[in-house]
């Protein structure tokens, strides 16, 4: 273990049986970093993208420094390739060359997006002082479905919870013959998800499918 | 808690992101505008003539200088690459709790897998616990410890929550300081890919 990871003790706090409660500001900043993508993925594959094409070219290199043959181009090859690039450009069809460009730009804008979007992943924090509390979207979804479908008394399956990043929707099938209160259901699943104590308030929608399911 | 550097993934990705938008107005604009066709062609034309650029060393070699910029290029943007990869994650510890006992400024440090014991033995809880597990990462200069908890399908986390309070509260008293702490609740893996359906 690192030394440097060792506090030091603290006498100003003899007296407390337990001491110094966790920063908050730390507390909330574990509660943000577990519910936001840290996008080491993609930074990991355009990575190894670069660092694949660049040990390519350091081969092909090295080969033609030692006087040997080549892999696939010689490197003075690709050299020349990227003096005539006008030449080259010629010689692509003009809708193949667009079509090059339009994907390029389609990824460009979709990194340029990422890279500015929040990133938030199907996880969602609850608030608390003493410790940083965070929840699949699953497990809420599945209390959710299951605390309603009691509530309405419905059949397994004819309740199902979508989240999403600041809306909860719920889908109920009614069973035929019973009748079911929308606002009831509402007002219910505003409880329970008030309940949890979520970071993010949640906009909760109901919406009663026009079919229903044959009572057995 | 990982330690993943959420800046410089930003910005790696803010970066490909423009050079892949300045790749594909490049392309269009040397096909579609002339006199940048003539100025690559001439720009590229005078470095071809800087001979001390392209004159082999020897009879040993082929290649000039330029080859060697290139590769040293390369290299630098290898290394670049790798430090990159390597930089994401990291900052797992095996040893969580630092106490300080004041007067005697005594300091005991917890193992994890004692941590994650005990905290099995507080959250043991057939009903709604599935299993629980604990890691320890450092954040911000800190030690904090997270925790894993495998709930039952459907459970409640407002009903997980007191338990998980009383088991934190205990730990507390039982070393006497308070370690950053992050709880999270998931489903049992097999049950994931099921339907969010009840």
């Amino acid at each position: 273990m690192n030394q440097e990871d060792i506090k030091e003790p603290d006498h100003q706090a003899a007296s407390d049986p337990v001491r110094h409660q966790p920063d908050r500001t730390l507390i909330k900043l574990m509660t943000k970093q577990d519910t936001r993508s840290a996008r080491a993925l993609l930074v990991v594959v355009l990575s190894l993208l670069v660092l694949c094409s660049m040990i390519y070219l350091l081969v092909e290199m090295v080969l033609e420094f030692i006087g040997k043959p080549h892999l696939l181009f010689s490197p003075q090859v690709e050299l020349k390739a990227a003096v005539n690039l006008p030449t080259l450009l010629d010689k692509l069809p003009t809708a193949g060359l667009i079509a090059i460009a339009v994907g390029l730009v389609m990824i460009g804008f979709w990194l340029l997006w990422k890279a500015f979007s929040s990133g938030h992943l199907a996880v969602h924090g609850h608030v608390d002082d003493r410790f940083a509390m965070v929840s699949d979207d699953a497990v809420l979804a599945a209390c959710l479905s299951a605390k309603v479908r009691h509530f309405a008394q419905l059949p397994a399956g004819q309740v199902k919870t979508i989240m999403a990043k600041n809306q909860i929707t719920l889908q109920v099938v009614p069973t035929s013959g019973r009748l079911l209160d929308q606002q009831s259901i509402l007002e219910y699943a505003q409880g329970v998800v008030e309940e949890w104590k979520l970071t993010r308030k949640m906009k909760i929608k109901v919406v009663l499918s026009g079919r229903g399911v044959v009572n057995r | 808690m990982r330690n993943y550097p959420r800046k410089t993934n930003r910005f790696i990705i803010f970066l490909t992101g423009l050079l892949l938008l300045a790749l594909a107005t490049l392309l269009l604009c040397l096909h579609y505008l002339p006199q940048l066709r003539q100025i690559w062609k001439q720009s590229f034309k005078a470095l071809t003539k800087v001979d001390i650029l392209w004159q082999p060393f020897s009879s040993f070699s082929k290649t000039g200088p330029i080859m060697l910029i290139l590769m040293l290029l390369a290299l630098i943007i290898c290394m670049v690459c790798l430090k990159v990869i390597i930089a994401q994650g990291g900052g797992k510890r095996s040893r969580v709790m630092k106490v300080t006992h004041d007067g005697e400024q005594a300091l005991s440090i917890a193992q994890v897998s004692f941590i994650e014991d005990l905290l099995k033995q507080k959250l043991a809880n057939p009903q709604l616990v599935h299993s629980v597990s604990a890691s320890a990462w450092k954040i911000r200069k800190n030690t904090a410890l997270r925790v894993d908890v495998v709930i039952k399908h459907g459970s409640d986390p407002a009903q997980i929550r007191p338990i998980l309070e009383e088991a934190i509260a205990d730990m507390d008293s039982l070393f006497g300081t308070a370690v950053p702490v992050l709880i999270h609740l998931s489903r049992p893996w097999l049950e994931r890919k099921a339907a969010r359906t009840n």
